[in-house]
């Protein structure tokens, strides 16, 4: 029977697997492994008040170990999951916006590396965090190598820059953390403090600290530092794990589960949590009041946590009212989602420059207190206050009404508190509680997203006026202000543009030497986010000037050939002519710039003419657009670019741009056909594609199979020659095919009549097939 | 020709406002490309005391290729000839486009007190460094008298 019910478990048939265990207990009686069973079951199936229920049983039965709780646990974060699944966009969306935050610790950026996808971390935290996927943009990269990516030069020197006192913080953490290593926590501690009395809105200090105080049994220290880590970041797991092991350490486990499972709520990743997690519970659990209802009422006045409650009512539902019980579970869940939503909703504050404390004086008496102490009825008033929006200009963050508004009126209930409280519970319906989150986490969301772009980076500081210095964020290639910055693994920053063309002539960093062909072979020009961030939130003025500037570099190049003032751009090799295709191989510098311009402009074409002497600035008078069709780019930056001929063009001026050749250009097209002589040119027309095709039909195999390899077959002869500005495709093909030198066919190229054209196409088949017989 | 790029307007603004120590650049006003360098002799080497007028050069696709650089004043030195070409690596195959007028200048100067007779561009100079390098610097301090004191700039 049991192995039909574990049967039935690991195929998450949870309610079978329940009733086989009931109907096992009722046969075999009652046993602590059953009771465990039946309680997972429960637990897995999402019943949480029967699988508390049914632990009670176990633990009363016989001996219960921690690690037999996986199956609560486990439970219990999934269900969390799902309700905080919703939220899980906007959080991305806030962390898409920082400039000097790193997302893995939600702390100023230190030693910053930024990696492939632009996105950038504090070097320590992207060697800790081992899975190799961005945190940010969620993409894995597997050949990731935090060593071999060095820091982010312009970065780095702006982080020192504008944030000293954090930074020296910063020094002074990383030398605590040397006497953490050493187990020397009481000279950690006091590094810890130099720094918070630098940095005392860095709540990474408060954590370490937390975390030391904790290693010396000084819990009560530990959870003072923890609560103001949780205030400070809301988002950040870690806090919450903090805070649950100075609870744990404390002997208040029953906030030590809630602290853990906001912890998981926010990263059902962190290990170390979830074992907690289960070592909490067992702890609960253990130390259950004997089944006297007079011993649980004292327990639940002496400790009246909501926990306390939670587990009360599912242990022993006659002292409770029967539908409380549920309710509790709900409420359980409900502070998980205030943990996720606060999270999510949360924006740090602004500072006034470094080492400024949006922690205000009297919050701390607020800290001291669990805001989960509370009654519920003042949970439900808190959910009305949040739905406010939370906007930057309302209500400046860390100012006494926000501290409010976030942790509403936590007092300890006092014992008259409770027996309201329980009034109360009674009669609220538990479906008052479900409409709440969606009705005031939708509006909030657009609103805060409004929000967030007029206010630009979620992270913005206020920084004094004479630390902003434009050229700290100037291109050393350029001179100018970075557009759209990229950054080498060498840690160096460039506008992307100016990086590429220093690729085209060579592949390694213009200010370091290192190589980036890897860089190049990537074909990386993923935008550095931060300093894009950094650039649109405190030098919007010139940042506006300098995308102006680049956006009427591209319309110039766009105008290419609209009008005789503006030049087209010459590639000057061959000839190319209208219909017929011309892959070309790209590899020397100035014509890499040139694809990309004409790639970028969105004009997709420029002027090929041939080469007629040693001096290539004296290209041929005349010449053919060439469109480009498709553009594969090799490794190292060369390109196979595939084109059809375009529009034919006069040379009217010759002149020179970044590198290569340029001119002011007329179109041609041929001249119309008078229909008094259509039947005549018809006829002509008739004639030589019969020739031509005599002249084909004559070539040896190797050579029709590498022209129809190159140019394709003949096309087919237009009934009407007259229709195409160019003439027929046929003949053009035919002119690219046929042996005749460069100069007659610039001559054909150049004739702006068809019938003159096939006149002189007529002699020159006339004259190679004379040559033939 | 499309106008001066920014950056080589930037460059010459810096180093009018911030000039390096012992060297003057002046653009050219026709041709804002074209600078006149002057470059004082370093102390303690033998070209001490004389003032050397250079040509520097942008190019077309500056900073894309080196600018190009040249002595106007005659100079008995291992790595530049009697041309005034000038053995430079930066402004040869060590170019980068993220050096600028600034760094190619101070490499001449570095290059005036520190000769590379291993690397030579006129092989009879280098040959008499190696050979006999007293008699070579007090050769190379014959040619400074002789035509870098009291010069001025060529036309
Ligand atoms: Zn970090
Ligand atoms: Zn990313
Ligand atoms: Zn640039
Ligand atoms: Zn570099």
């Amino acid at each position: 029977m049991v192995d039909l019910a574990r049967q039935a478990f690991s195929t998450n048939n949870f309610g079978l697997a329940a009733e086989i265990y009931e109907r096992t207990i009722k046969e075999n009686g009652p046993q602590a492994d059953l009771y465990l069973g039946l309680a997972d079951s429960f637990a897995r199936g999402g019943q949480f008040t029967k699988a508390f229920d049914a632990y009670t049983n176990a633990f009363r039965l016989g001996r219960v170990t921690p690690e037999k709780l996986k199956h609560l646990v486990t439970a219990l974060i999934e269900s969390l999951s799902q309700d905080s699944s919703s939220s899980g966009g906007q959080q991305n969306s806030m962390k898409k916006s920082c400039m000097f935050t790193c997302v893995l610790c939600r702390g100023l950026l230190n030693d910053p590396v930024t990696i492939k996808c632009g996105h950038t971390f504090c070097r320590k935290c992207l060697e800790r965090d081992r899975t190799k996927t961005c945190k940010v943009c969620g993409i894995v990269h597997y050949r990731l190598k935090p060593a071999n990516i060095r820091t982010n030069v312009v970065l780095s020197n702006l982080i020192h820059k504008w944030f000293p006192d954090s930074c020296r913080a910063a020094e002074l953490k990383a030398e605590g953390n040397k006497f953490f290593e050493k187990r020397d926590f009481e000279r950690a501690i006091k590094f810890y403090s130099e720094a918070i009395s630098l940095s005392d809105a860095d709540h990474l200090l408060f954590s370490n600290r937390s975390h030391a105080y904790n290693a010396l049994d000084q819990y009560d220290k530990a959870l003072e530092d923890a609560e103001k880590v949780v205030k400070m970041r809301p988002d950040w797991p870690k806090g919450f794990f903090r805070k649950g092991l100075a609870l744990y350490g404390l002997g208040r486990y029953e906030e030590a589960v809630i602290a853990f499972l906001q912890c998981l709520a926010l990263d059902k990743e962190v290990t170390s949590a979830k074992e907690y997690l289960s070592k909490s519970l067992h702890m609960v659990l253990s130390q259950l009041p004997p089944d006297d209802p007079k011993a649980l009422q004292r327990q639940r006045e002496a400790n009246p946590s909501l926990f306390q409650a939670l587990v009360n009512s599912n242990f022993n539902i006659s002292t409770f009212l029967p539908h409380i019980t549920a309710n509790t579970f709900n409420q359980l869940k409900q502070i998980m989602n205030d943990t996720v939503e606060e999270a999510s909703n949360f924006m740090p504050p602004s500072q006034a420059c470094s080492g400024a404390s949006p922690v205000l004086d009297d919050a701390k008496d607020l800290l001291k207190v669990s805001p989960y102490l509370q009654e519920p009825g003042s949970m439900l008033e808190k959910h009305r206050c949040n739905s406010v929006p939370v906007l930057k200009e309302t209500s400046p963050p860390g100012s006494p009404e926000s501290v409010l508004r976030q942790r509403s009126r936590s007092q300890s209930p006092d014992r008259k508190d409770l027996e309201t409280q329980g009034s109360r519970k009674r009669s609220r319906n538990p479906s008052v509680n479900q409409p709440l989150s969606p009705t005031h986490s939708s509006p909030q969301k657009c609103l805060r997203s409004e929000a967030e772009e007029k206010s630009g980076a979620s992270d913005k500081k206020a920084i004094s006026e004479d630390l902003l210095s434009v050229e700290d964020l100037e291109c050393s290639l350029c001179y100018r202000l970075f557009y759209k910055p990229v950054t080498t693994p060498c840690g160096h920053s460039f506008c992307c543009e100016c990086l590429d063309r220093c690729m085209d002539h060579q592949t390694s960093c213009p200010m370091c030497k290192s190589s980036l062909a890897e860089y190049l072979a990537e074909r990386r020009s993923t935008m550095t986010e931060c300093l894009q961030a950094i650039i649109v939130n405190y030098f919007e003025k010139e940042y506006i000037d300098r995308q102006k500037i680049h956006e009427e570099e591209i319309n110039e190049l766009a105008k290419m050939g609209l009008d005789t003032q503006h030049e087209i751009p010459v590639f000057v090799c061959t000839l190319g002519f209208p219909s017929v295709p011309c892959p070309l191989h790209i590899f020397e510098p100035r014509y890499r710039l040139m694809i990309r311009q004409c790639m970028e402009s969105g004009t997709r074409q420029f002027g090929m003419c041939a080469c007629l002497s040693d001096n290539e600035e004296n290209f041929s008078d005349y010449g053919c657009m060439l469109e480009v069709r498709d553009v594969h780019f090799f490794a190292d930056g060369r390109s196979l670019v595939d084109t059809v001929g375009g529009r034919r063009f006069r040379v009217l001026g010759r002149s020179k741009r970044d590198g290569y050749n340029t001119a002011k250009v007329e179109f041609l097209s041929d001249d119309p056909v008078d229909q008094a002589v259509l039947p005549e040119l018809q006829q002509l027309q008739h004639d030589i594609y019969a020739d031509m095709k005599k002249w084909l039909d004559r070539l040896p195999a190797v050579h029709k199979a590498r022209i129809s390899q190159h140019f394709g077959t003949i096309p087919t002869m237009d009934p009407n020659p007259s229709t195409n500005p160019n003439g027929p495709h046929w003949a053009w093909w035919c002119i690219a095919v046929l042996p005749i030198d460069t100069r007659v066919q610039l001559a054909l190229l150049a004739m702006g009549s068809f019938k003159e054209r096939l006149e002189a196409m007529k002699k020159v088949l006339q004259y190679l097939g004379k040559r033939h017989s | 020709m499309a106008g001066l790029p920014r950056r080589i307007i930037k460059e010459t603004q810096r180093l009018q406002a911030d000039p390096v120590p012992g060297i003057s650049a002046i653009p050219d006003e026709a041709n804002a490309r074209h600078f006149k360098v002057e470059v004082a002799g370093p102390v303690k080497s033998p070209y001490e005391g004389g003032t050397f007028h250079l040509e520097l050069f942008l190019p077309e696709e500056y900073p894309m290729s080196a600018p190009k650089v040249r002595f106007m004043t005659r100079i008995y030195h291992p790595n530049i000839d009697k041309l005034g070409r000038i053995c430079l690596d930066i402004l040869k195959d060590k170019w980068s486009p993220a050096l600028q007028i600034r760094t190619v200048l101070l490499s001449i100067q570095a290059l005036l007190s520190a000769p590379n007779p291993d690397d030579p561009l006129d092989t009879n100079v280098a040959e008499a460094w190696k050979k006999d390098e007293e008699s070579a610097i007090e050769e190379a301090r014959q040619f400074t008298r002789q035509h870098a004191m009291g010069n001025k700039p060529q036309q």
